[in-house]
């Protein structure tokens, strides 16, 4: 993280959107304290957590992925309070559908406040488990943003 | 009167229930156009208000409004869409096509019980 | 497209001048989130039009506009230090003081949603159980709750609550001795209802028809007001308050730079501010 990663305008533009979106539903939905705590890029895009989530999206100049990945606790967390439902109730269903449902939120609001134009959102995919590694070969760089919440670290990872 | 969510999901189904089980309403469940289409069929007069998301595998939300707006019956029953997609030329087709109301996830709950009274004419606004 | 910045300038000098709020640069996709259904649902093609109407439309459109950029969320005993401190010290002072039969009033000023009114009205009642058959009558207290927003005071006159809101800092005690489970909702029960009056109303305006209180709520709504206005609401704040009365305001605002109209107060771990 010590490497300064260099951003073009557009990646500029959907990561501030993608922050602020991630704000938003902390401070709308789930009242989880978080705060950024380092930027990385990678050359691949992967899901090796606990819990990851993903939504592709594709327009006539942008496409990309946005994805997020972080423990069970992590995500047990949000979706509960996403829900309002205490954590201990929380099936693996209600996690899968919550985190789809935190990406596709997530990609949704980078787009509309990066001012991307026309772009079609994929619909989410969630993965829920133990020893996985998800590897998405794509052609851009992805940036991989960490977070600290109350729960430990939450990866947001954006591709475009 | 009832309010019916359509969106694929059930998170969202389940958090727009509880908001409207505050406010008083039971809410119909639908997790795609299909099985709302069908639930319609059998049980529009309970509906009091729709509320829409626009990304749903198979038929998408802006189908599902046109062909209730289009419906001899189901058109006069209010349609909110309740989506991600935010820029404004998602509003404007949606309220062309005749959405009553437009909210963008993520809502808070205030938020969207404020919505749901204004779209049912409650709330002395 | 998205708001041009000389739409955002004129929509929050619209929203400032009408509301008091101040409508902080970065928040364009609030704006243009919150207001472009008003927008295109009433045939304006950009934000500019959307202003034109504005300034002919006196009632409706206004109303809507405002509500739209003031609808928040709040919490349950919002800052857990602050009501400890309401709890053990401020409310028993209270307490005491309805015992000597006098009329105790409580304005909550920005009420939002209900849940500050409610929680105050909670450890009311809660703390004078403690005092057994010495302890005043709910009905020695009083509380005013106002807030701008219409339909957040819909919301809080109902007293209905879900789960989510709920699991906002819902003491389960409390839950348990103040709520009646309805299905998937909790509702208020109607003692504590019975002593929070509702009504909308605008900090910008005169505080003077609301009479005197013993405490004061201001929390977590300066932060949207300019310097001036905010001045204008220590000053009327000031003079709404009895003597010995007690104003709280956001654990993150301080009325610095009001000294000669306040003094700082330290209860339990909590800065609360007494007239001079």
């Amino acid at each position: 993280m010590s490497e300064r990663v260099i951003l073009n305008e557009i990646q500029e533009k959907l990561l501030a959107g993608l922050h602020a979106t991630l704000d938003q539903m902390m401070a709308t939905e789930t009242m989880e304290a978080i705060s950024l705590q380092g930027m990385e890029q990678r050359s691949e895009f992967i899901l090796d957590d606990e819990v990851g989530g993903l939504v592709r999206f594709y327009g006539a100049v942008h496409e990309g992925m946005v994805g997020v990945s972080t423990s069970r606790p992590v995500a047990v967390a949000i979706v509960s309070q996403l829900l309002g439902l205490p954590s201990a109730n929380l099936e693996k269903e209600d996690i899968l559908d919550g985190v789809a449902e935190l990406v596709n939120i997530l990609c949704g609001g980078m787009k509309a406040r990066a001012g991307l134009g026309p772009v079609t959102l994929s619909s989410p995919v969630a993965i829920v488990g133990r020893e996985v590694t998800a590897v998405w070969k794509t052609s851009k760089p992805t940036l991989v943003l960490t977070f600290q919440t109350g729960h430990g670290p939450l990866r947001l990872l954006a591709s475009v | 009167m009832k309010l019916l969510t359509i969106d694929d999901s059930r998170t969202i189904r389940r958090v727009i229930s509880g908001i409207g089980a505050m406010l008083g309403f039971e809410v119909l469940e639908a997790e795609n156009g299909m099985v709302a289409l069908e639930l319609l069929e059998k049980r529009a007069d309970e509906v009091g208000l729709i509320l829409l998301d626009w990304n749903m595998p198979g038929m998408n939300g802006l189908e599902v409004l046109k062909k209730v707006k289009s419906h001899e019956v189901w058109k006069s029953i209010p349609v909110m869409m309740v989506t991600t997609e935010g820029e404004r030329d998602y509003i404007i087709q949606a309220i062309q096509a005749g959405a009553c109301h437009y909210q963008t996830k993520p809502f808070s709950q205030e938020e969207m019980a404020a919505r749901i009274m204004e779209a049912l004419g409650l709330g002395g606004i | 497209m998205a708001i041009t910045r000389e739409e955002f300038d004129l929509i929050r000098a619209f929203v400032h001048e009408h509301s008091g709020i101040l409508v902080n640069d970065g928040k364009e996709y609030l704006v243009e989130n919150r207001l472009t259904v008003l927008m295109v649902q009433n045939g304006c093609e950009n934000f500019k039009q959307l202003h034109e109407r504005l300034l002919k439309d006196s009632g409706p459109l206004r109303t809507k506009v405002i509500d739209a950029m003031t609808t928040n969320e709040t919490l349950w005993f919002r800052d857990a230090s602050f009501f400890t401190a309401l709890a053990d010290f401020v409310v028993p002072e209270l307490i005491t003081k309805a015992a000597s039969r006098k009329k105790i009033r409580i304005w909550s000023a920005a009420c939002s949603t209900g849940q500050e009114p409610y929680s105050i009205a909670m450890l009311i009642d809660h703390g004078s159980k403690r005092l057994g058959d010495k302890a005043p009558k709910l009905e020695a207290f009083s509380i005013l709750a106002t807030d701008i927003s219409p339909s957040a005071l819909f919301l809080a006159a109902s007293a209905r609550y879900s789960q989510l809101a709920i699991s906002r800092g819902m003491r389960t005690a409390f839950l348990e001795r103040y709520f009646q489970k309805n299905g998937m909702v909790h509702e208020v029960v109607p003692m504590i209802r019975g002593i929070v009056e509702f009504k909308p109303f605008n900090l910008k305006d005169d505080f003077a028809p609301h009479g005197k209180f013993d405490l004061i709520l201001c929390r977590n709504v300066m932060i949207y007001f300019s310097n001036e206005l905010k001045a204008d609401i220590y000053r009327k704040l000031h003079g709404s308050l009895n003597p010995g009365g007690l104003l709280a305001i956001g654990a993150s605002e301080s009325p610095r730079g009001y000294t000669t109209l306040f003094e700082q107060v330290m209860v339990g771990g909590a800065a609360l501010f007494r007239p001079k």
